[in-house]
């Protein structure tokens, strides 16, 4: 997988200095088997996060991601017992009501996401990319 | 809606209306479905009469908004709460002390204002998690770490004022000692700098903390007199390499001279936090479990002379060590002989290494990232649902009580609370393997983690009983908690009552001078303003 996402932050303080540019790329996981690099999403501001798979990655994947130390994964794996993947992005039963539902709500200790965290607009974004067919919203390759 | 007694509707609404016009009508939150998301989580008072819950959300971008909310919210006598990223699960999350508040919600406040590497310290707003400060540093290529608590989602600055802890290396894993200036908007909506920041221009405001006169910052954290829209956070130079390795002891009371060795390493600056356990706790066995589930109670001889038997060690410690490879590898060597002369039969193992910087799979793959500064979620696993565990937590509340950095301590502390859960005839929760949690530099906290319902509020009532008890009893044995939900947060405070409670009688003279309409977080750490006081009299 190979994200570039450029981005100018805005002035910081009103007559203080404004932030360079920020380039980034994957972090040189590229060919492994990760599938995204770990805890590593280009610094942007959280409430301009403007794709479903962006969101996820800020939101959940440290939950609900694969590899080790996902409680979220871990616990889908034991209520679905392999009928179904534990990673979410992997599912190809969700509906995005279903989704919108468990960000609102909450499950187990899993905690409810605000709009200050997740807008509306973001939360249609992200129910979209998990309830899309899996070919479609799994990350790609290089 | 909850609004709180003396707050008319007709004032909450105009409120609501001037703070549309500050933050724009998008950042104002009164509807129900959008308020409840301000609700605690992990509330033990989960749908009863009294569950803390808020009237309205207003959340501005700037310190600037701030300001404004604030005066509005004064001139009115309408009650906030300042969250940060509200993520204070198990301490209260997002929901305020006073039923009624409204949430001042500064996630939107998510600047990285300042990072100096050579310096080594940050300058951030509330809303930046650990999340945004570990990725902006890795993305400048930054020869620094962070310290970061076990949620990765949490705020720089709200754990820092709430006295959260960490898992690296010396005083970093204290964030408020780590903590350096602050920007604070007061209750009448002035705006102030703490530490060099009192001065225009000042150079180092995130390096020396306390400026000139009176240090006050300390007023600010678990405190109810300002709203904190800016903070520097000292952060530590990236090491070399970092192993971990264990020692093991055979008896139980070898925890004393285990303490001991470890605190003289661990002051001394030779290892970063280290991790007690008891490899006993791992062991299924019917006779071992017969002697520890014993209804009138666990026989500390029996289960030691058990270990002895069985040759199984009492006690381990994980120590980590981070610096150049060679010092901490001597300094494992220097460790290893302390035990040799103080503990017969000592036994060591060596842990994982690393030489950064880790390229990202090994960073995936590694054990206790948090110990590396590498912020997770992985805390969450604390209640799931997994193969054994078919019955998943709907949340928790931490209970934290602070006891001497000890192998005393630890002993008297778990046949102490060992005996409360029994008397309250309810599950263990501690037993004679129970170890001290670490993350303070010079105490032990002897936590822990009490499971909430959504669904069964008699189950909750039993919670807090319980939890209640768990606190007086504490208190006898002056061991008091540094952190607590705010259902709580008036029990607390009343243990520190020396000198007929003059502490917090003092903190009430400063809430009435500097917020005499009571308007910031009302009841938070026990602290009224007067004329709560005077109603609850």
């Amino acid at each position: 997988m190979r994200l570039v996402w450029t981005l100018l932050l805005t002035t910081l303080l009103a007559g203080a200095l404004v932030q360079p540019a920020l380039t980034q790329d994957d972090g040189g996981a590229g060919g492994s088997d990760i599938g995204v690099p770990p805890n590593f999403l280009p610094l942007q501001d959280h409430t301009s996060l403007d794709t479903g798979e962006k969101v996820f990655m800020y939101w959940c994947w440290n939950c609900h991601g694969e590899g080790p130390g996902k409680p979220g994964t871990t616990a889908l794996g034991a209520l679905y017992d392999g009928e179904v993947p534990a990673v979410l992005q992997e599912r190809t039963d969700l509906d995005p009501e279903m989704v919108k539902y468990f960000v609102r709500n909450g499950t187990s200790i899993m905690p409810f996401f605000r709009q200050t965290q997740i807008t509306d607009e973001q939360l249609d974004l992200l129910a979209d990319y998990l309830s899309a067919p899996a070919d479609d919203s799994a990350p790609a390759d290089d | 809606m909850v609004l709180p007694a003396d707050l008319s509707e007709a004032t909450f609404n105009r409120a609501m209306e001037r703070f549309r016009e500050v933050v724009g009508p998008d950042w104002v939150f009164t509807d129900e479905e959008n308020v409840n998301l301000y609700r605690d989580a992990y509330s033990p008072l989960w749908g009863e009469e009294e569950e803390r819950v808020p009237s309205a959300a207003v959340a501005p971008s700037s310190a600037e908004e701030v300001q404004e909310v604030v005066r509005i919210a004064n001139e009115l006598s309408v009650p906030l709460y300042p969250i940060s990223t509200g993520m204070n699960l198990g301490y209260g999350g997002a929901a305020p002390n006073l039923r009624g508040s409204v949430v001042l919600d500064l996630k939107r406040m998510n600047r990285i204002i300042e990072v100096d590497a050579d310096r080594g310290f940050a300058i951030v707003e509330p809303g930046v998690a650990y999340f945004d400060l570990y990725r902006y540093i890795n993305e400048q290529g930054l020869d620094l770490w962070i310290d970061c608590p076990d949620p990765g989602w949490g705020s720089v600055i709200g754990n820092a004022l709430d006295h959260g802890v960490g898992y690296t290396y010396g005083t970093y894993r204290d964030h408020f000692s780590a903590h350096c200036g602050m920007e604070v908007v007061l209750p009448d909506g002035e705006i102030m700098r703490t530490g060099m920041g009192a001065m225009p221009n000042a150079e180092s405001w995130g390096e020396y903390h306390y400026g000139f006169g009176p240090y006050i910052d300390g007023l600010f954290s678990q405190g109810n007199i300002g709203v904190v829209t800016k903070m520097g956070i000292h952060l530590m130079p990236a090491p070399q390499a970092y192993r971990r390795a264990f020692a093991r002891a055979p008896r139980r009371a070898d925890i004393i001279p285990m303490v001991k060795i470890v605190n003289r390493l661990e002051h001394a600056g030779l290892i970063g936090m280290p991790r007690y356990g008891s490899p006993m706790r791992g062991i299924r066995d019917e006779g071992l479990a017969a002697l520890v589930d014993d209804p009138n109670g666990w026989d500390a001889d029996a289960i030691d002379d058990w270990a002895q038997t069985n040759n199984v060690p009492y006690w381990e410690v994980q120590l980590q060590f981070y610096g150049p490879e060679k010092t901490i590898d001597a300094n494992w060597e220097y460790a290893q002989d302390l035990f040799n002369e103080a503990v017969s039969g000592a036994t060591f193992e060596e842990g994982e290494r690393a030489r950064f910087p880790l390229s990202d799979e090994e960073i995936h793959n590694f054990p206790q990232r948090v110990s590396l500064g590498i912020p997770q979620l992985e805390v969450f696993s604390i209640g799931i649902r997994t193969e054994t565990n078919p019955t998943p937590r709907d949340g928790h509340l931490w209970f934290a009580p602070v006891i001497p950095k000890s192998g005393e301590a630890v002993l008297r502390a778990q046949e102490v609370f060992s005996r409360a859960f029994r008397e309250a005839g309810l599950p263990p929760a501690y037993g004679p393997f129970s170890g001290p949690s670490t993350w303070m530099y010079r105490t032990f906290v002897f936590l822990t983690g009490l499971s909430i319902s959504r669904s069964n509020s008699e189950e909750n009532q039993r919670t807090r009983a319980l939890f209640h008890q768990l606190i007086d009893i504490a208190a006898e044995n002056g061991w008091g908690e540094y952190r607590t939900p705010p259902a709580f947060q008036d029990k607390v405070m009343s243990t520190y009552s020396f000198n007929d409670n003059v502490l917090l009688r003092f903190h009430e003279k400063i809430k009435d001078a500097i917020d005499p309409n009571g308007i910031i977080s009302a009841g938070r750490s026990g602290i009224w303003p007067k004329h709560i006081r005077e109603q609850r009299t």
